[in-house]
């Protein structure tokens, strides 16, 4: 069954007004129940517009937005969307507002119209989840660093349980350690719950570490899309639209450029290395 | 959504107008506001009516905007009219309810909204053609003299112009915030009315810190690069008074002349 499926989906921001901007024109996506993936694009692409159709903030101007089989047309079904879909914004620290990292984390849940229990219960597990510790709960989170903030503020949307977490650009500002603990925190969420999570990223580093499909977006339009090793193999498209490769997959294409005929798909360091030592050892062989 | 209130909107271009020294233009709104109000009568709102006309034939059609943006403003423009339609007591034309509506009121209720109209229009001209910066810049030109009786006219200048540079950003935060709380469920549409209030509290609070958060940032990026206040400060942009602005400036006075002696000639 599918999480979302999108089709011919167009978007104007400022609709009738001299501001009239197109975000999204044609988009038409389906990712699976369970699935990782990444939707990568650069800067003012029609990420963020597109992530924010599937719980309902925006509402489909033209073409359709299922959510896990239901039409997000109907305006009763958006609005209990967010029950389902979990949506981390672009710098979440700027959300928090109460006196205690317990309550801010327990806001969701408290929406949810929960138990005192069953709030207490998810607000440790998404505590967990986000490897916060214990003690940080009676703290206030306007007193803490940006790094715990951002886990904070992502904790809370755990909290919801959903079924789809889509987080915008979860590890933007992040530094390189923060943003390996995170990403690991991730692939432990992936493996643990029947979860589909959607990441929006311009980083196909990340793409290449978590997910197992990529939507690759530029100017509003869909131009790749498909298994993350399928899409790697075309990375001279992501290139050409502005987005930066992975740096083993740069290597590959380096090599190949120099008549080496190295495969370009690889993920990850391990493989890239196992590919050239695959490649230096069948030149060796007939006479090479 | 709160995206679409034109504040104070600015449309650059290259009209006579938008070259016009911000301090001659606000001069000339003044003058031309104090020449409104003083003319009297049905052909006072003629003159007044041409005069207008004739400033927005220098804006390069900018004027158009100025039109569209008195949309809002109709209740307010039709509850002057029927307030002193009403308020004015005299010759009973027809009656309404319990009041009479006067020929007296009638002519003093055209004469008003006539004025309300054309100064909001005049505001309006001021404000499209003038960029916000330009717009603090020439105030702070023309209060200049107040230095002298300790006023800080530089920093409130400053304060201005921050302000309404900050607008737009605070906006789109607002936008941010709503999007990410209602994520989490916060509704502001149910419950009572103490219920309500208090679901603006997850709004409130991240807008509240994040203006916090901003203006320290700005102080220190300010402070970064050695501003500190108007003493001795020049500016990259001189303001120069050209032959454009002694022509613009004639004109109105010479608007404000005619209105004076139309007032005490007693039209």
């Amino acid at each position: 069954m599918w999480a979302i499926e999108v089709e011919n989906l167009c978007y104007t921001h400022s609709r009738g007004t001299p501001f009239e901007k197109a975000a999204l024109q044609n988009v038409s996506v389906k990712i699976a129940r369970g699935q990782t993936a990444a939707i990568i694009g650069p800067t003012g692409s029609g990420k963020s517009t597109l992530v924010q159709h599937f719980n309902g903030i925006l509402a489909p101007q033209k073409g359709t937005v299922k959510i896990l089989g239901r039409n997000a047309a109907d305006k009763a079904v958006r609005t209990g969307l967010w029950r389902q879909v979990g949506l981390v914004f672009q710098y979440p620290e700027q959300q928090l507002f109460e006196e205690t990292v317990y309550d801010d984390i327990a806001f969701a849940p408290k929406n949810l119209g929960l138990s005192k229990e069953e709030i207490k219960n998810r607000v440790y597990r998404a505590l967990n989840d986000t490897g916060l510790p214990e003690n940080i709960l009676t703290r206030s989170p306007l007193s803490l660093s940006g790094g715990l903030k951002r886990r904070v503020a992502i904790a809370g949307v755990l909290a919801l349980q959903p079924e789809i977490l889509v987080l915008d650009e979860p590890t933007a500002g992040m530094d390189p350690v923060s943003k390996k603990q995170f990403l690991n925190t991730l692939k432990k969420l992936q493996q643990r719950n029947d979860i589909t999570i959607i990441m929006v990223t311009h980083s196909m580093e990340d793409a290449a570490r978590l997910a197992d499909w990529v939507l690759v977006l530029d100017d509003g339009r869909a131009v790749l899309e498909g298994t993350t090793r399928e899409v790697f193999k075309q990375a001279h498209k992501i290139i050409s639209i502005g987005l930066d490769v992975p740096v083993e997959v740069k290597t590959m294409l380096k090599l190949r450029q120099r008549g080496i005929p190295v495969r370009s798909d690889v993920l990850g360091l391990d493989e890239a290395v196992k590919e050239i030592v695959k490649v230096k050892e069948q030149l060796k062989k007939p006479g090479g | 959504m709160l995206g679409h209130i034109p504040l104070g909107q600015f449309i650059p271009g290259h009209s006579p107008a938008h070259r016009l020294s911000p301090v001659s233009k606000i001069v000339i709104v003044i003058v031309s506001a104090v020449g409104i109000m003083l003319l009297p009568g049905f052909y006072g709102l003629l003159i007044a009516g041409g005069y207008l006309l004739l400033m927005m034939l220098f804006t390069g059609g900018t004027a158009v905007y100025a039109f569209k943006g008195l949309k809002p403003l109709w209740i307010l423009i039709a509850f002057t009219f029927i307030f002193q339609a009403l308020a004015v007591p005299g010759e009973p034309v027809f009656t309404l309810g319990a009041f009479d509506v006067t020929r007296q009121g009638l002519e003093k209720a055209g004469l008003m909204t006539g004025r309300l109209l054309f100064l909001v229009l005049l505001a309006s001209l001021l404000t499209l053609t003038t960029s916000p910066i330009g717009l603090t810049r020439g105030l702070e030109k023309l209060l200049s003299p107040l230095k002298k009786f300790g006023l800080p006219v530089h920093e409130l200048a400053m304060m201005m112009t921050i302000a309404l540079r900050f607008i737009p950003t605070l906006i789109n935060e607002a936008e941010v915030i709503i999007k990410a709380q209602r994520s989490r469920g916060s509704d502001l549409t149910r419950g009572n009315p103490v219920d309500r209030i208090k679901a603006l509290i997850p709004f409130i609070v991240p807008l509240l810190a994040g203006s916090l958060r901003r203006a320290e940032e700005l102080a220190v990026a300010m402070e970064a690069r050695c501003y500190r206040g108007g003493n001795n400060r020049t500016a990259m942009k001189q303001m120069k008074m050209g032959r454009i602005d002694f022509a613009a400036l004639t004109l109105a006075l010479l608007f404000l002349l005619i209105s004076i002696s139309a007032r005490l000639a007693g039209w």
